[in-house]
């Protein structure tokens, strides 16, 4: 645990990870089928940085962030925190990095125990990771309660008695009580109305300040990424097409993908209409993706290449990449609105 | 244009085991022939039960209307009788909902849930039927129409699920189209495409739309005029450039300020604060008060007065140059 290189190193580092999940067998007599949820992703996290992963049904978002935390298999590559290689860990080192390593989903209700009040359910990740005594571990609950924009008298009250964005915040409670290194928040405000996502996103973004958390924020929601988050990557099928800092992706994307996805993207102005860049058609079944590149059965730009050979990701400006064969004729073109 | 739905007063109250409790409070609005207006609230601001009550699906012994009148092209809905009531719904007036694998019967193919809309209207043989169907299909767009009509609907996607709802929504060419958050499940890119079908439609039959959504967004896209929902209530009506350029009501301001789209960088968003109001919370005045900035003792026990701003402008607010100052 020490060296130069263990502080450079970012706070999480995966490198061509992929996550395979097999599908009912159709009959006794055949094998059953495997596919790639996730399929050779590289993504990193610096200490105290948010980066938002963006993709719609079926990208393997949620698997890639799942694997990260221990909660789907890791099939191949690696999944690198602190600079330590997940996969390989004892016993008492993964207890130490599902304690510095804290998730966050979209179903508060589901991740909170119904017979619990809610001091205990704070107080819970402080036990079990054996933090403060007694007495020191209901100070922490109240001071976290105040935090995260309740009363010391909800303390004493059950999950159901909450609406869904206090709920929210009693999870948001639980995963920052042991003072994380990195947060996976999966799709954390998706479930809950207009005007309770801004207080949600507002109280993440003002943790993450003040205890100096790094944030992986999975996200259909590029309006949202874009607020929350310094740096982002867009997923494809199991794939990252395009990644970087989060202005200047969303507003000069250079991926088909991305661009389809932003001009999508409804704003609320009248004025900047949504525009249709791409064929219409659905991420095909990830179980059985196009050869080539991924997205060329809707791309405007494709030609015999992209049906051909996979696309390598480039590095085209500082901290910015894309996996496209055309993307050098396509920046030549007119950018969408942002 | 001619004014073809109407809804003057309409109150609708639903039961609880704790007794009966207001949904829908003394709501008004029109949808001129033609024109598209989009409805919008959160959860449990009774856009849903305003859209079903036009339809006649009022879960029957659970919700009903309690006072007011419900006039499409010029009938009463609320007098006419079950033939008629029939009659008008599917082929005057139809609706799309959000998730369309629950309202697509599994066990049957596409082309017959088509034709069975059509059959149950129209004096025309199966064979003119299966025609049509292929044509509704071929005109919302959908790959292989021919393909299609065999299909089941586990067999399709998503996006076109909801292509084969709008196809039995159009089948007897409607001129009111309900669509209650119908791109809501759906991905953006897939919603895109979507919407632009919609207003493209819309278009070509002239046909009016009334779009429940809960997302502003989505609105900018798709509406001519705007009504905003808050707890039962409509607070603010206008055209879309009036809702967007000029809020009249506190609500429809925080909606736009705390929308994350609404800024850019990672400055802090404009949250409005507070909750929904609970069910079980007294019903003030102006329901919106306890999480409103300009509220003041009169907005709790007053009602807002509905204050006119321009030509079809109007907002339910004691405040209401306060906030266009603002």
């Amino acid at each position: 645990m020490n060296g130069a290189a263990e502080r450079d190193a970012p706070l999480l580092d995966v490198r061509e990870l992929a996550v395979t999940y097999s599908l009912p067998s159709q009959s006794v007599l055949r094998a059953a089928r495997r596919f790639n949820a996730v399929d050779g992703v590289n993504l990193s996290v610096g200490r105290g940085e948010s980066v938002g992963l963006v993709g719609e049904t079926g990208c393997g978002k949620s698997s890639l962030s799942r694997a990260i935390c221990g909660l789907a298999p890791v099939t191949s590559g690696s999944v690198r925190f602190n600079g330590i290689d997940t996969g390989s860990v004892g016993k008492a080192e993964r207890r130490t990095i599902r304690r510095d390593m804290q998730m966050i989903f979209q179903d508060p209700g589901g991740s909170l125990n119904p017979r619990m009040r809610v001091g205990r359910l704070i107080a819970e990740p402080l036990e079990i990771h054996g933090i403060g005594d007694r007495h020191g571990r209901r100070e922490e609950v109240l001071g976290m309660l105040d935090a995260v924009g309740l009363s010391a008298d909800d303390a004493n009250r059950f999950p159901h008695e909450f609406s869904g964005g206090q709920r929210q915040r009693i999870a948001i409670a639980r995963a920052v009580v042991v003072r994380p290194a990195l947060i996976l928040a999966d799709e954390p405000v998706s479930a809950l109305d207009v005007s309770l996502q801004a207080q949600i996103l507002n109280l993440i973004a003002e943790l993450r300040r003040r205890f100096g958390l790094a944030l992986l924020f999975v996200s259909h929601d590029l309006h949202v990424v874009r607020r929350l988050c310094s740096r982002v990557a867009v997923m494809y099928l199991g794939q990252i097409v395009e990644s970087g800092p989060t202005d200047s992706v969303l507003v000069s994307p250079r991926h088909p993908y991305t661009r389809e996805l932003v001009a999508s993207s409804p704003m609320p102005n009248p004025d900047q209409p949504i525009r249709l860049v791409a064929r219409a058609g659905e991420p095909p079944n990830p179980a059985s993706p196009p050869a080539g590149c991924r997205y060329h059965p809707r791309c405007p730009h494709a030609t015999d290449i992209c049906t051909a050979e996979p696309p390598v990701a480039e590095t085209i400006a500082a901290g910015r990449s894309v996996a496209c064969h055309h993307f050098e004729t396509i920046a030549g073109q007119e950018g969408p609105a942002s | 244009m001619n004014c073809l739905l109407s809804l003057r007063d309409v109150s609708i109250s639903g039961s609880t085991p704790a007794g009966s409790r207001i949904i829908v409070d003394r709501l008004s609005m029109h949808v001129s022939e033609g024109e598209s207006l989009a409805l919008v609230g959160e959860s449990g601001s009774g856009k849903s039960i305003t859209a079903l009550a036009v339809m006649g699906l009022l879960p029957e012994g659970e919700v009903a209307i309690r006072g007011g009148s419900i006039e499409f092209a010029g009938t009463d809905l609320r007098a006419v009788d079950g033939r008629e009531r029939r009659r008008i719904t599917g082929s005057e007036m139809a609706m799309i909902f959000q998730e369309p694998m629950t309202s697509l019967n599994p066990v049957m193919r596409v082309g017959d849930q088509i034709t069975e809309m059509i059959l149950a209207h129209e004096r025309v043989g199966r064979r003119a039927a299966l025609a049509r169907a292929r044509e509704l299909l071929a005109s919302v767009r959908m790959p292989e129409p021919e393909l299609r009509l065999r299909a089941y609907p586990h067999q399709l996607s998503g996006g076109q699920r909801q292509r084969v709802m709008i196809a039995i929504a159009l089948a007897c060419r409607p001129r009111l189209l309900i669509a209650d958050e119908p791109t809501t499940a759906l991905d953006v890119t897939v919603q895109a495409h979507i919407l632009t079908l919609l207003k493209e439609l819309q278009q070509e039959l002239n046909m009016a739309m009334l779009f429940i959504t809960h997302d502003l967004g989505v609105v900018a896209n798709i509406a001519d005029r705007v009504s905003i929902m808050y707890c039962g209530r409509i607070s603010e009506t206008g055209s879309v450039r009036d809702i967007f350029r000029a809020p009249a009501h506190p609500y429809t301001n925080g909606l736009l300020a705390c929308m994350p789209s609404s800024g850019s960088g990672q400055d802090e968003l404009t949250a409005i604060p507070g909750q929904l109001p609970a069910p079980s919370d007294p019903v003030l005045a102006c329901r919106f008060a306890p999480r409103c900035a300009h509220a003041d003792a009169d907005c709790r026990q007053v009602p807002p007065p509905t204050v006119a701003i321009a030509d079809g402008h109007h907002a339910d607010c004691h405040h209401v140059s306060r906030v266009l100052r603002s």
